[in-house]
């Protein structure tokens, strides 16, 4: 699938996300993410860090639930508001993490304008740092488990960190080489094997563009459904339509993708 | 003997504490005032304060729980964002700025007094006044304040701990303390309508109750024996003021219990609770979705197995 329709996809998903604090709808969007990324992730070491993202995530909501109930004047509405608030941006990092598995940001940069490419290349980079990092660690702890060498859980942290940093260096250097060979930045682009918009992105960017929709519909008319209220602690209610805009962005897991969309990394 | 002088001893120290219990009891059931004005409609609540401090927001749920008082508060509970239907109640509470819930502390004759702090910093007493009005302006002077009232205009009776009589309105008073005691829980009409109708009406349904009453009390104790010589029919007459009576004086609290002024009471635009079909719905589709990508998952990392001595032949050659 076209990189701008993934990209189309996760900014809608967080922009989802973040709009809401009703457990009801999160719940159902970590439900897509997870699906999302279980049928498109791209092989390769970098499908692993879904995992880190999630127990990223669940560290979130135990941290902002933690900072509540050690303040003073504790009330459970408080500790309520912290974990729905937690969980928020939990489902947020999970649909990064899910973008990272299932697109390749640098396929984003080639979209840049040209004269966007240097911010677009610093988003790209920071876009990636995690999942490269991830694989560069599951990379050396594999070499070292090939080699024989004993993988303690933190003896072996030095050990790992070394490798794993001048892997990051090499890559940029090796990004770098690669850009400059392919004429970036000098208003020589070439493009080789150039992304297709296939009708699986319209597809998907078409249902993104519906979830936001009704998203910001339900803003604009203050839908109380979209926060869930903890003074006092209410059952919150469900809108069918918001639910139902936050099950159509599953849609990319649904579409069946072609042999090559799923070799390539 | 040990157990005797102990259990003496126990009814010694009951005897003790039963003086110290009763102001207790008294204390518990103190109350304060809430007003809450939308601009359209003048709601009053006596809020019970119970033992434990009470502050500005504490006394708004309470009044919730007490009354039903709608509401909604934000930012940790410091906030208020909904009272009675009227405010922000989607996610941002001052969603409707520059609208939004002014706070003020009654001066104890009726005018309102704009409050320097948060109500989550103001420490309620027995008797003190707290109003809300819906409204724009940021001070006392621009922002309009909620409907006259002192706490005998909600609450009734003085508070308990301090027991002033109240100088004004002594005709109105009068049947009322002499009447059956009443609860000083339940919140009453408001000051704008009830000055001249609803305070007459009221003393007057009073007087005819307290009628009832000594009748009510005194036939049972003049005639019981003639009316058993008589009829069993005569007996069931004897005992219809009776029923009357507990009747009329059930009734006569009730109106006085609703915490309206105006035609339209505060629960009436309540929202009914909905069944959490649609919640079931989305916890269901939760719970697919999570087996579907284990499900994928799995049959996707067993279709790539094969895949990859492929690629190996293809990137090695």
């Amino acid at each position: 699938m076209h990189p701008g329709a993934w990209l189309l996809w996760a900014l809608s998903a967080g922009f989802v996300a973040i709009s809401t604090t009703n457990p009801f709808y999160l719940l159902p969007l970590l439900g897509v993410a997870w699906v999302v990324h279980a049928a498109c992730h791209r092989s390769g070491p970098q499908a692993r860090s879904w995992r880190i993202f999630l127990i990223f995530g669940v560290l979130t909501i135990c941290t902002r639930t933690a900072l509540v109930v050690f303040l003073p004047d504790i009330q459970l509405g408080s500790v309520v508001e912290a974990a729905l608030e937690g969980l928020r941006l939990a489902v947020l990092l999970t649909v990064f993490g899910t973008y990272n598995t299932v697109s390749d940001p640098f396929g984003v940069l080639r979209l840049a304008p040209r004269r966007f490419h240097e911010p677009a290349l610093a988003a790209a980079l920071a876009l990636s740092i995690a999942p490269r990092t991830i694989a560069a660690v599951s990379t050396v702890r594999e070499a070292q488990r090939l080699r024989g060498i004993e993988i303690g859980r933190f003896r072996s942290l030095p050990a790992l960190a070394v490798p794993v940093l001048e892997t990051g260096m090499e890559e940029a250097v090796v990004l770098a080489e690669s850009m400059d060979a392919r004429g970036h930045g000098r208003g020589r682009r070439t493009r080789y094997r150039p992304e297709r918009w296939s009708r699986r992105s319209s597809t998907v960017a078409l249902a993104s563009a519906a979830a936001v929709a009704v998203v910001v519909w339900a803003l604009l008319r203050a839908d109380p459904s979209l926060a869930m209220s903890a003074f006092p602690i209410t059952w919150p209610r469900v809108s069918p339509v918001v639910l139902a805009a936050v099950l159509v962005l599953s849609l990319p897991a649904w579409l069946p993708q072609s042999a090559s969309e799923r070799t390539t990394t | 003997m040990k157990l005797r002088s102990s259990l003496l001893g126990v009814a010694l120290l009951a005897g003790a504490l039963a003086p110290v219990a009763a102001p207790g009891v008294a204390c518990a059931a103190s109350s304060a005032a809430l007003v809450v004005s939308t601009g359209n409609n003048d709601y009053t609540y006596c809020v019970e304060l119970g033992g434990s401090s009470v502050n500005g927001i504490d006394l708004i749920q309470r009044a919730g729980s007490q009354h039903g008082l709608q509401y909604k508060l934000g930012y940790g509970g410091r906030a208020v964002c909904m009272l009675a239907n009227v405010g922000a109640s989607g996610s941002d509470c001052f969603g409707e700025h520059p609208y939004f819930w002014g706070y003020w502390q009654g001066d104890g004759s009726g005018g309102w007094k704009w409050s320097g702090s948060g109500a989550a910093n103001i420490t309620v007493r027995a008797g003190d006044v707290n109003g809300w009005s819906w409204g724009t302006g940021d001070s006392g002077s621009s922002h309009p304040a909620p409907v006259a009232a002192t706490y005998e205009s909600v609450c009734g009776a003085t508070p308990s701990p301090e027991p002033t009589p109240p100088p004004d309105r002594p005709k109105d008073r009068g049947p009322r303390e002499t009447g059956a005691p009443e609860k000083p829980g339940g919140a009453r009409r408001g000051d704008g309508s009830s000055t001249t109708g609803a305070g007459d009406s009221g003393g007057g349904s009073q007087d005819s109750t307290d009628s009832v009453e000594d009748t009510a009390e005194d036939e049972p104790e003049h005639e019981p024996k003639e009316e058993r010589a008589e009829d069993s029919k005569e007996n069931h007459k004897g005992k219809e003021p009776r029923a009357e009576r507990s009747e009329v004086a059930v009734v006569t609290p009730s109106p006085s219990e609703t915490p309206v002024t105006s035609a339209n009471p505060a629960g009436a635009t309540a929202p009914e609770p909905e069944t959490p079909v649609a919640a079931l719905v989305a916890l269901a589709a939760t719970v697919l979705l999570a087996a579907f990508g284990v499900l994928l998952n799995r049959r996707r990392d067993g279709a790539s197995a094969p895949d990859r001595p492929m690629q190996q032949q293809r990137t090695g050659t």
